[in-house]
């Protein structure tokens, strides 16, 4: 015989999965189920649909899913069916359907990776070394991951804490002196709850922050500004935890913070902060938005799986410009590298490609058919790094010379701007060191 | 000269699509709702009912009993959902991007009753191993030695195991209430 709270627990289970059932997702519409080639998995989760079985090789899954939204060309509407007999439809799809070789090797003097370098992991060897020569250094900051670098060089790094201990945002000088910038004690939380500084971009003047409750998943609910002349934080948007609005990671341009928000109600808006005004201004409204990028000295976002410039820059030769959301990037203001994907005769390609203003067709730095994940993570004068899925790699482009960089724990970091290579490594048991050196002071990678 | 498509399926093949298509059609929905207990996101739960189906359909050909199908899905669903609890644990203690776009439903809560929604998520807040013996006792109706196969644990593990959250639970509904 069952007890009360067995009655209330079965029923409140069964409420509760007719309400998954009725809640907005829709029913796939296929009938039959069948083994597509190539991994179809979404990213874009507000709007999401069912979407149908894979059965890829596993070790493509992880990497593909990153990736997989290049393909589609419209995140809101139900997946078609996936036949074995006809690969899935690369139409209005940005990426490659003929094979992508050959391909240049060398483009504007930039040159795509050619060979190993002699040195081994020039990365660590300078951090090494800078230990001792007081220039940068290497900083035992526990659970203090790297966020990004300013384009003075400083490193923005973000915590997430308690309702007792919240999560900051600090700012570390190459000197590895730390000053806390903000402090997310304003968030009511109930006690189960974290919070925390989540992604972070700054100027001389300006950093822009966004801060996060965490409860399985984390939900953007402040979006703040600093001014580093005078060091007032101004929270300028604030949400309630768990809020159906959906604010994406800001970015900091030409001194503003722009964003994207998402409404359930299924408009959605980019939005600028004028901290001189001490207002908010809605840019763009429309039912697909991605969140705002600044690339080639222009700021852009994509609307309906289009891009649409705010402020012209140049946008690469090669980068995509009809996907749902931008590829996964990194930047300069000068380079850019992104990943992209080709299918040519079925066969799924990743590709890393490299492009600048006056460069007539991108470079492609890596172009992989065993489905590593590849994600780029900065460019620093010469270099490129990326993470291959199971190691760093960093490219010196003078040479094409690469070099494995000695750690690969998929939540180490290395980010650059102002000269600053920044390196978060995480170790075993879940500390983090943040080591931070001059670019200039890593050496030109030969063969 | 007859031409032979190198990419098509081989009758074992074909067979394993048939039978796992069977299983899709009947169990799918069943394994989100079970995820979406165990994860609270239902985007999540979609990825892990997929990459379930898509591992039997991997390994069809070593099922010796296909009844017990049902069985090998509910258990790679429990351990994809443990996997993604870990991985958010650590993405919380080191976080570098939001992920503001998961989560349930932003409708979910409005379907369900006040006393409903009491419950659900006073069995949110459970340690992970009681509220995955819960989940499968109440929701899924399995009995004490299948949640135990499934989640590897002996059957007086599973009993008491249910019996703390149980209580938790209660004491946690009366403590809101």
């Amino acid at each position: 015989m069952s007890t009360e709270i067995e009655q209330r627990l079965t029923e409140a289970l069964a409420a509760g999965a007719d309400a998954i059932t009725r809640s907005n997702t829709s029913e796939p519409t296929m009938t039959d189920w069948q083994p597509p080639r190539t991994v179809d998995r979404r990213t874009d989760h507000r709007r999401r649909t069912p979407f149908l079985l894979v059965a890829a090789a596993a070790t493509i899954v992880g990497a593909v899913a990153a990736l997989a939204v290049f393909v589609r060309p419209d995140a809101s509407r139900p997946a078609a069916p996936h036949h074995t007999s006809t690969l899935p439809s690369p139409a209005p799809s940005t990426s490659r359907t003929a094979a992508p070789n050959p391909q240049p090797r060398v483009v504007n003097g930039i040159h795509a990776p050619t060979c190993v370098a002699r040195q081994t992991d020039p990365v660590s060897h300078v951090l090494k070394q800078v230990l001792t020569s007081g220039v940068g250094g290497s900083y035992d900051f526990a659970g203090l991951p790297i966020l990004s670098v300013t384009t003075d060089g400083d490193v923005l790094a973000g915590t997430v804490g308690s309702k007792f201990n919240p999560g900051r945002l600090d700012l570390i000088r190459p000197n590895g002196s730390r000053t806390t910038l903000y402090r997310a004690s304003d968030v009511p939380l109930d006690s189960n709850q974290n919070v925390g500084v989540s992604a972070a971009q700054g100027d001389k003047r300006w950093i822009v922050f966004a801060v996060s409750v965490m409860q399985g998943q984390g939900d953007v609910v402040r979006l703040g500004l600093v001014d580093r002349r005078s060091g007032v934080v101004t929270v300028f948007r604030t949400l309630p935890a768990f809020s159906s609005t959906i604010i994406l990671p800001p970015v900091l341009y030409d001194g503003r913070p722009y964003w994207t928000e998402v409404y359930s109600a299924g408009t959605d808006s980019v939005f600028t902060y004028d901290a001189v005004s001490r207002r908010i201004e809605r840019l763009s409204s429309g039912s697909q938005l991605g969140a705002p990028a600044a690339i080639g000295g222009g700021l852009y976002w994509q609307r309906d799986g289009r891009v649409v410039a705010y402020r012209h820059g140049t946008l690469p030769a090669g980068f995509p410009s009809s996907l749902v959301k931008f590829p996964p990037l990194a930047g300069d203001g000068k380079t850019t590298v992104w990943t992209t994907t080709a299918d040519p005769n079925g066969r799924l390609h990743v590709l890393l490609e490299l492009g600048q203003a006056g460069m007539a067709t991108a470079l492609t730095l890596v172009d992989s058919t065993t489905a590593d994940t590849i994600v780029p993570l900065a460019v620093a004068g010469p270099y490129v790094f990326w993470n291959g899925g199971t190691s760093f790699t960093m490219l010196d482009t003078r040479t094409g010379a690469t070099a494995k960089v000695g750690f690969s724990d998929p939540f180490s970091t290395i980010a650059a701007g102002g000269g600053t290579l920044a390196v978060n490594q995480i170790g075993s048991k879940g500390g983090a060191r943040l080591s931070v050196a001059r670019i200039t002071d890593l050496p030109e990678l030969t063969c | 000269m007859s031409l032979v498509d190198p990419h098509a399926p081989t009758a074992a093949e074909s067979a394993a699509t048939g039978a796992v298509t069977a299983l899709f059609t009947a169990h799918r929905m069943d394994l989100i709702r079970l995820a979406v207990f165990l994860t609270d996101d239902r985007a999540l739960a979609e990825d892990l009912v997929q990459d379930a189906f898509a591992a039997l359909h991997r390994r069809w050909a070593s099922v010796r009993e296909p009844a017990a199908a049902i069985g090998y899905l509910r258990t790679t669903v429990v351990n994809g959902a443990r996997a993604s609890y870990r991985r958010k644990a650590l993405v919380r203690r080191h976080l570098r991007v939001a992920e503001p776009d998961a989560g349930p439903a932003a409708d979910y809560a409005l379907l369900l009753s006040e006393e409903h929604k009491a419950v659900i998520e006073g069995l949110r807040r459970l340690p992970r191993r009681q509220r995955e013996v819960l989940v499968l006792r109440y929701w899924s109706g399995m009995s004490e030695a299948e949640i135990a196969a499934t989640l590897s644990i002996s059957r007086g593990t599973v009993k008491s195991t249910a019996a703390r959250g149980l209580d938790a639970l209660e004491r946690a509904l009366k403590e809101d209430s």
